[in-house]
């Protein structure tokens, strides 16, 4: 018995047709012993070998990967039918299966959508990995709740692109709305004002004109391409003069409109150079002011970390105080703008990189209570599906067949979901647009490298979904299962009781916080202000002419019937921005500033606690009269009362004598506290607020209306003070409202759950059920007995969330100066709720299974 | 007629097939192909050109006779169904018709060219 070469004879068993691969080699080998007798080992070897390779043809290759594969693509399809044929008959539990992971799927869909949405801010520009923006840190100037400042000094972009080499463009951008004028009609837009460097910095797409050579002149003008078309429809625009309020402008070119995602809005872009104001300033040798912004590009591979220190330097030569030098400038990618919240003085469409994050973790969590779902039904159904397995295996799948057919399954279903949830997202994106302020679509076929992505996410919630159930039935065992004796209980697992407890300490940690949030939302809009925020409408007064005739407007304003009183006031009382330092020598903080005339008080109710208010043009009135809040008051060492007839200097050099002290109001949002506020008097002044009677609203809006149009071509700009006081929490408002809405969505996805759970385990004991009755439980024995596994689950799950979002709301609570602390009961009143909603869908089945007549449940064993 | 495709080397093993009647296995078949034609038939070629007329149901086999130097494997034994019975018959006749129609002169004909070239 001799061996022919080991390598080739593996070689032979490995490609040949399994039919053949026998016969033939009892062939090879009587060959090769023949061989080896009549002509040696070697020369049989070498045969032996040649007869292997010339054997090694499609005839006895068996096929690629052979008769396997084409019995999984009929296994496959058997797979499929026998799921399409399990969803039809269960169609109850298909529904809320499916529906649970629809719904899991769209609201991930749309928070990603969200999400992707606004990362991609600003991201169309050719250059935009590139576009660098300064801003900086004022330390101990702290103004609405940072010392972070977006606006820099006028020659700022001048200068470092001509001192630095690494800056290859800066620019220096103002933004604000005005009125423009073409052809004697007034439009009210979104202007930028930029000098010439602007369209190296930010690449736009030029229709007409030069971007070299649009904004060299002070009379230069670039208009988009859909406003352009608005003013002068089919005309060619290039040269046409457009007025405003430094003179005329000549268009000198048309870009293409910015997309929906670009954090810079405008309709027009208007030369710096017009500005005097900014003329003057750029000419300064040392830098006082800061009202612009500068963007700049770098060179290749310059490094902004480097740039950056060096710009303290550069600071220490153009700082103008004699004081020592406290500010710091930053360099901020662009990429970063959109997102960066809490920087004073910032422009541009803002989002909430905070938010985004909370959103995603809320995607994923409610993305992993659908798949929970998912696992609890098919493990619980698994029962009814045993027979199928244990069958299948007696034929002979393998466990990893079986494994791989509930993967197929799952998979198959998630990806039905997935176009389920394709279609709720497509209807409810509007919606969901307007509750975040973006117009967003589904641009799946504008984001290509997106949908691999979203398959992938699909296929693995499929697999991770389907993974346990897929474990658990696979490893059934044929005998036991065909014989009926699956042990019950023991498939209830403890994982399925597990994850009933996730999901509800999810979605009762999402309810509980949804409530402490609405509680405080609630607490913000009752709270007590110290000033009246009820029918005052505030008129924006815009337009010099307005402003010079402002006493006469005022006056014509408290004649009308309906209005009460009449004051002019520089900013909101509610949202005080301007504010200097505490002390003279600039320490000691932040005091804001508010001018107004006398009537203050009349109209915004605030109540004097000390001295006299402002007084009205009086030969009496002085300027140097100021009138301090209690807070400033007591900082400054002083009671209301010996505050009267004191002096004090503070940051902006003024002497001051305070004449009176008012009553603390608050001036910001609740998220921060009360400060110091002194309040003096000025002429020319930014809003003329009215308080109105309450009857007849819109006819004493349209006498103010009409009046104010007498004096400006700008649009009528009115807001009532309650509205303008709601926006300052629409920020808040709109978290609460999603995470109500989400918080929802995760209750109903549980509902869906055990809903799904205590119908099926009604069906399963019904037996039982009827045994009970025979013997003579009640109806509510019954109830109690298969409601309380599932509600002790809950109630754990309760127990769990309460210390958890605790520990998540009070984190929350912390951005507030002034909060509720959460009460007990409403952490009680969440969970008296999921365990609620819980008890009623698991009653609703046991006492279905109940109330069926015993005969009918036990009449067929 | 396409009824009954036999390849030339089909034929042969087909006609080997039928004179070793109870004995045709992969080697006796080889060997009286190599001994009576004087050509080298490769395991490979053999055992496709089997494989081919099996599936075209002109030869049926069975395994039988694990024997020592056989590494313990079956021999496959084939014989001839009546399906390819009938083609053999019919690849007969059709090469005698083809015969029967050559008139005698054109062989010479033939011949006498080649020659001439």
């Amino acid at each position: 018995m001799h061996n022919p070469p080991k390598l080739f004879l593996h070689f032979f068993r490995w490609f040949c047709h399994a039919d053949l691969q026998k016969p033939i080699e009892g062939d090879l080998m009587e060959l090769y012993e023949e061989r080896v007798k009549d002509i040696g080992k070697k020369k049989a070897d070498r045969k032996f070998k040649l007869d292997v390779l010339q054997l090694f043809r499609p005839s006895i290759i068996k096929p690629a990967d052979g008769t396997y594969r084409l019995n999984n693509y009929g296994m496959l399809k058997n797979y499929f039918k026998v799921t399409v044929r399990n969803l039809l008959r269960q169609k109850l539990y298909s529904v809320i299966n499916i529906g649970g992971l629809s719904i899991g799927i769209a609201s991930f869909l749309l928070i990603f959508i969200y999400v992707q949405y606004e990362r991609s801010f600003d991201k169309f520009y050719p250059n935009a990995d590139n576009i660098y923006n300064i801003y900086q840190q004022q330390p101990g100037n702290h103004s609405l709740g940072t010392d972070l400042y977006a606006v820099t000094p006028a020659a700022l972009a001048s200068t470092i692109e001509v001192e630095y080499p690494e800056i290859r463009y800066a620019t220096t951008i103002l933004s604000y709305s005005t009125l423009l004028e073409a052809k004697d009609e007034h439009h009210f837009k979104q202007v930028i004002m930029a000098d010439e460097h602007f369209f190296n910095v930010f690449k736009h797409t030029f229709i007409a004109g030069d971007p070299k050579t649009a904004l060299n002149t002070a009379e230069g003008i670039v208009l988009t391409q859909s406003f352009a078309k608005k003013l002068f429809g089919d005309e060619d625009p290039i040269g046409k003069e457009i007025k405003f309020w430094a003179g005329p402008a000549y268009v000198t070119g048309i870009i293409k409109d910015q997309p929906k995602n670009s954090s810079i809005k405008f309709s027009a872009i208007l030369s710096i150079q017009a500005s005097e104001y900014y003329r003057s300033e750029r000419i300064k040798e040392k830098w006082d002011g800061n009202s612009y912004y500068t963007f700049f590009t770098f060179e290749e591979a310059a490094d902004p970390v480097a740039f950056e220190k060096k710009l303290v330097d550069l600071l220490a030569v153009r700082w103008m105080y004699s004081k020592e030098i406290p500010n710091k400038y930053f360099v901020d990618p662009f990429s970063k703008f959109h997102l960066r919240d809490s920087v004073n003085e910032d422009f541009g469409t803002k989002g909430n990189a905070k938010q985004l994050s909370l959103f995603s973790v809320i995607a994923v969590l409610i993305l992993s209570l659908a798949a929970i779902n998912y696992m609890n039904l098919a493990v619980a159904r698994s029962i009814n599906r045993a027979k199928e397995v244990g069958l299948r295996k007696a034929i002979g799948a393998r466990k990893n067949q079986l494994v791989f057919q509930f993967l197929t399954e799952s998979i198959f279903l998630s990806v039905l979901a997935f176009l389920i949830a394709l279609g709720i997202t497509q209807l409810s994106l509007p919606i969901f647009g307007s509750l975040v302020e973006r117009q967003m679509e589904i641009g799946l076929l504008n984001e290509l490298n997106l949908i691999p992505f979203l398959f992938i996410t699909v296929v693995m919630l499929g697999i991770i979904s389907g993974s346990y159930p897929a474990l658990f039935m696979s490893s059934l065992k044929p005998v036991h299962v065909l014989k009926g004796r699956l042990g019950r209980r023991k498939s209830g697992g403890k994982l399925q009781k597990l994850l009933i407890i996730c999901q509800y300490s999810i979605s009762i940690i999402m309810l509980i916080c949804t409530l402490i949030v609405y509680q405080q939302m609630r607490f913000i809009s009752e709270k007590e202000l110290g000033i009246s925020k009820d029918q005052i409408v505030v008129v924006r007064v815009r337009g010099n002419e307005m402003r010079e005739n402002i006493e006469l407007i005022k006056e014509r304003f408290s004649n009308y019937s309906n209005v009460q009183s009449v004051s002019s006031v520089s900013s909101f009382p509610t949202n005080i921005q301007s504010s200097t330092f505490f002390n003279a020598d600039w320490t000691g903080g932040n005091i804001y500033r508010l001018y107004t005339d006398h009537q203050f008080l009349d109209v915004f109710e605030v109540e004097l606690l000390a001295g006299r208010f402002l007084d009205s043009d009086l030969p009496t009135s002085n300027e140097k009269d100021f009138v301090i809040n209690e807070t400033a008051a007591k900082a400054l060492g002083w009671t209301a009362e010996s505050a009267i007839g004191q002096e004090y200097i503070n940051g902006d050099g003024d002497q001051k004598n305070i004449i009176g002290v008012i009553a603390d109001f608050h001036m910001h949002s609740l998220h921060m506290p009360i400060e110091p506020l002194v309040i003096g008097k000025r002429d020319l002044l930014r809003y003329i607020s009215v308080k109105i009677s309450t009857g007849k609203i819109a006819e004493t809006l349209q006498y103010l209306q009409e009046t104010s149009e007498e004096y400006s071509n700008y649009p009528f700009d009115y807001q009532f003070m309650d509205n303008h006081f709601d926006q300052i929490y629409k920020e808040d408002q709109r978290q609460s409202q999603l995470l109500g809405f989400f918080a929802l969505l995760a209750m109903l996805i549980a509902g869906l759950g055990l809903f799904g759970l205590a119908a099926f385990e009604a069906v399963q004991n019904q037996k039982e059920v009827g045994i009970r009755k025979v013997l003579g439980a009640t109806i509510q024995n019954i109830v109690w007995i298969f409601g309380r596994k599932f509600l002790s689950l809950v109630t754990i799950g309760f127990l769990l969330a309460v210390p958890i979002s605790w520990f998540l709301i009070n984190g929350w609570l912390q951005n507030f100066a002034y909060r509720i602390t959460p009460s007990w009961w409403i952490f009680g009143l969440g969970g008296a709720f999921a365990i609620l909603i819980a008890f009623l869908t698991i009653s609703s089945q046991s006492i279905k299974a109940a109330l069926v007549n015993p005969v009918e449940s036990l009449k067929n064993e | 007629m396409k009824k009954f495709q036999l390849g030339e080397f089909e034929e042969v093993v087909m006609l080997t097939v039928a004179i070793l009647y109870e004995n045709a296995y992969g080697v006796s078949i080889k060997k009286e192909i190599e001994n009576r034609l004087g050509r080298n038939v490769s395991v490979g070629a053999l055992q496709s050109a089997l494989k081919r007329l099996e599936d075209k149901d002109y030869l049926v086999s069975h395994d039988k006779d694990a024997t020592q130097e056989r590494a313990g494997r079956p021999k496959r034994y084939f014989k001839i169904t009546s399906l390819g019975k009938q083609a053999m018959q019919y690849t007969k006749e059709t090469r005698n018709s083809l015969w029967d129609a050559i008139p005698s002169i054109s062989l010479e004909v033939k011949f006498s060219e080649v020659y001439n070239a």
